[in-house]
């Protein structure tokens, strides 16, 4: 009888070892694809994506295997470009590591593409730019863009006697005082994850030309630039003001979006990934009035601010892919079809880096692209300047900023260890 | 006349403050090891405005649509498949060579045999991190990288020194007698081995497979590095996190997928406890 569960075991071993050998990553068939992207299965972008995945292959033949690995997408795709199996081609957002992508060999220079594919006079002016890495080279081609607007819950405000957004920081905080009165939360924000790092670097440039906080987001130093130790000093009054959600600090942008969704905070700081949520619910969005961040008096802005890029997820070309360029040409042309935007644009909320005339039906996507323009100017997105090796400590800093107590000199230190941490 | 007596009452047991406060540390400890499961499990259940918003509190429903969607977003019927062949694998392998070393290491008098224990336990003092690239570099130039044969290879090298060390251990308690008396009667080494080394051993053999098995299953760095993203070879534990998204995750449905790679290790490590109880008691009585 044991003789008989070695046997099985033996046999179990000698079954499985083959089986085991089976392998992920891009093959040298050029009649197969491999497409690596930040989309997951059974998001909406995700299912638009393999929606199209499968028309290609029903229309092209090419077998395509989608690796959907989601926020480690980077980290694997370089352990890939060591062992030689990186993807054909890979959808990512552009931070951090992806900067270095050219550079470093493992994406090519997609500029020589753009023309022979026919693509350069798709793109929405300036999208292709924002693309390009510090030596000129273009890491990738741009697929979806993203606003990152202040929401403005008017019932809440209306119910407090306010009418309209606040325009100045000192409406912003009478604002808050009123709120805070009626027991609702005025801002709410991630204070510690990169909603609060983004927030406090919009705020700390309400002084500064772009040019300037630029440089400054790129080298660090904050204090020594007096323009944006202003706006340092101005969010912590804000902050001692009562206008973001108590203990900020502790907050994440899950926790953030909870608190604006379920109408106990009246503001929130939420891009336009969030325009669609699941949890956002009808009534709350249709009271939402999307608009920029109040200004100071002595800004260098005419308007409030908000963000907005063409950074949010590009079309990249590995060195695998390069040698498959006809097949990877014809993914990335479909990708960028009229029906596939369209898809893209009416089931995810897409904001395409190309012109198009699709349209979403979802009421804040529309009122971020009709009427958002006019309502703001866009401050300098700080991911396009801070150092990627920066980002993770300088948010662990600007969680110290949304603690009360601590001061302006104490931020400051706090950020420059981030960028002294990083080298 | 009646008689009456005095009513004969048991003493009443004394209950001293050691033991209550001894009582209420125990529950305490009980309490917070169940607090992260409770809340894993109703949050499995909810939407994720009910998740921040009332943490704590029962779900509204028992609908298992996060399960469903969990099952279907992260392929986790693949996923699992391949963690469970991983797993049992590397576990296999594992105990195919600790085993053999441990039997004779444990019957080693030499001081060679001294040195190769000690060798085993200085595996301790190598972090596993610190072997990620050269496993990498050694898996590409094997051109076994982003597979699971080398995954499965890979897994018992990390085990080794912990499960060699322990069978030793448990196999040095065997009385040198019963391998005389055997070996008088015309059993061979693998026969001891088999017929009394395994049986004695085999609490030793339960614990060491249960400490593997938790291992192994939960291992997510080398997984994800060695084994790929690719859905087809994924384990759960590389699986799980593309439910994660820095803007938009879905707890609810995160939390469903957590409890469903929780299941299996959760069923394998309740059918060995039982065994290493069993051959607890195989054991006394043999012995």
């Amino acid at each position: 009888m044991r003789n008989n569960r070695l046997t099985g075991i033996a046999l179990a071993v000698g079954l499985i070892l083959p089986l085991a050998a089976c392998s992920g990553g891009s093959s040298d068939n050029s009649d197969e694809l491999v497409v690596q992207s930040i989309w997951t299965k059974g998001t909406a972008e995700g299912d638009a994506l393999a929606k199209m995945i499968k028309e290609f292959t029903a229309e092209t033949g090419t077998k395509v295997t989608w690796l959907d690995t989601g926020e480690s997408l980077a980290d694997v795709f370089e352990t890939s470009v060591a062992g030689g199996s990186e993807a054909d081609i890979v959808l990512t957002n552009l931070a951090e590591k992806t900067n270095n992508w050219v550079t470093n060999g493992a994406v090519v220079d997609m500029a020589p593409y753009i023309d022979q594919w026919g693509l350069t006079d798709s793109f929405k002016p300036d999208t292709v730019d924002q693309w390009k890495d510090s030596d000129g080279k273009l890491i990738g081609l741009p697929y979806s863009g993203f606003t990152w607007p202040a929401w403005y819950n008017m019932d809440l405000l209306k119910q407090v006697g306010v009418d309209e957004v606040p325009a100045t920081t000192d409406e912003l905080i009478d604002l808050a005082g009123k709120l805070r009165d009626a027991g609702i939360a005025p801002m709410s924000i991630g204070g510690n994850d990169w909603t609060g790092q983004k927030l406090f670097l919009q705020i700390a440039q309400m002084y500064a030309t772009p040019e300037v906080a630029h440089k400054t987001f790129q080298e660090g130093d904050f204090c020594a630039q007096p323009d944006i130790k202003k706006g340092v000093a101005l969010f912590t009054q804000l902050r001692d003001a009562g206008v973001f959600i108590d203990d900020a600090e502790g907050y994440s942008a899950d926790a953030m979006n909870t608190q604006y969704y379920t109408g106990k905070a009246a503001i929130m700081s939420a891009g336009s990934w969030a325009f669609g949520s699941a949890d956002l619910s009808a009534e709350t969005a249709a009271a939402t009035k999307l608009s920029g961040f109040p200004l100071p008096s002595g800004s260098s802005w005419d308007k409030p601010t908000a963000y907005n890029g063409y950074t949010g997820v590009g079309v990249l070309l590995s060195k695998n892919g390069a040698k498959k360029a006809d097949a990877a040409g014809a993914f990335i042309k479909m990708l960028y079809s009229d029906d596939t935007i369209t898809d893209f644009v009416s089931t995810a909320n897409l904001i395409p880096a190309v012109e198009s005339e699709a349209k979403s039906t979802n009421p804040l996507l529309s009122q971020a692209v009709t009427d958002l323009d006019a309502r703001v100017d866009y401050a300098v997105m700080p991911d396009t300047a801070v150092p990627g090796a920066v980002a993770d400590p300088m948010i662990r800093a600007t969680s110290i900023a949304f603690a009360p107590g601590n001061d302006v000199d104490t931020i400051c230190k706090a950020i420059d260890d981030a960028y002294a941490s990083a080298g | 006349m009646s008689t009456t007596t005095a009513p004969t009452t048991a003493p009443r047991p004394v209950r001293r403050p050691r033991l209550v406060a001894g009582h209420i540390l125990a529950w305490a400890y009980g309490a917070l090891l169940l607090i992260p499961l409770y809340y894993l499990l109703v949050s499995a259940f909810k939407p994720n405005i009910e998740i921040f918003d009332k943490p704590f509190a029962l779900p509204t429903g028992l609908s298992l649509k996060n399960f469903a969607s969990a099952w279907e977003r992260a392929s986790l019927g693949t996923a699992l498949s391949n963690s469970i062949l991983i797993t049992a694998s590397a576990a296999l392998l594992t105990l195919a060579l600790a085993i053999p070393a441990s039997y004779a290491l444990a019957r080693s008098r030499g001081r060679l045999g001294t040195a190769i224990e000690r060798l085993f336990s200085m595996g301790f003092l190598i972090p596993g991190f610190a072997a990620l690239v050269p496993t990498v570099l050694l898996a590409i130039a094997l051109g076994m990288f982003q597979t699971r044969l080398f995954v499965i290879l890979f897994m018992p090298a990390t085990a080794l020194p912990l499960s060699v060390v322990l069978l030793t251990q448990f196999m040095r308690t065997v009385p040198a007698e019963l391998e005389e008396s055997a070996v008088l009667d015309g059993a061979n080494r693998w026969m001891v081995l088999k017929e009394i080394y395994l049986p004695i051993a085999m609490p030793g053999i339960a614990t060491v497979t249960i400490l593997n098995v938790l291992n192994f299953w939960n291992e997510y760095l080398f997984t994800l590095i060695l084994g790929g993203p690719n859905p087809n070879v994924r384990t759960a534990q590389v699986a799980l996190p593309t439910l994660v998204s820095q803007t938009s995750t879905d707890y609810g449905v995160l939390a469903a997928g957590t409890l469903l790679t929780l299941l299996p290790v959760y069923i394998a490590y309740i059918l060995l406890s039982r065994q290493m109880e069993n051959a607890l008691l195989q054991g006394a009585v043999k012995g």
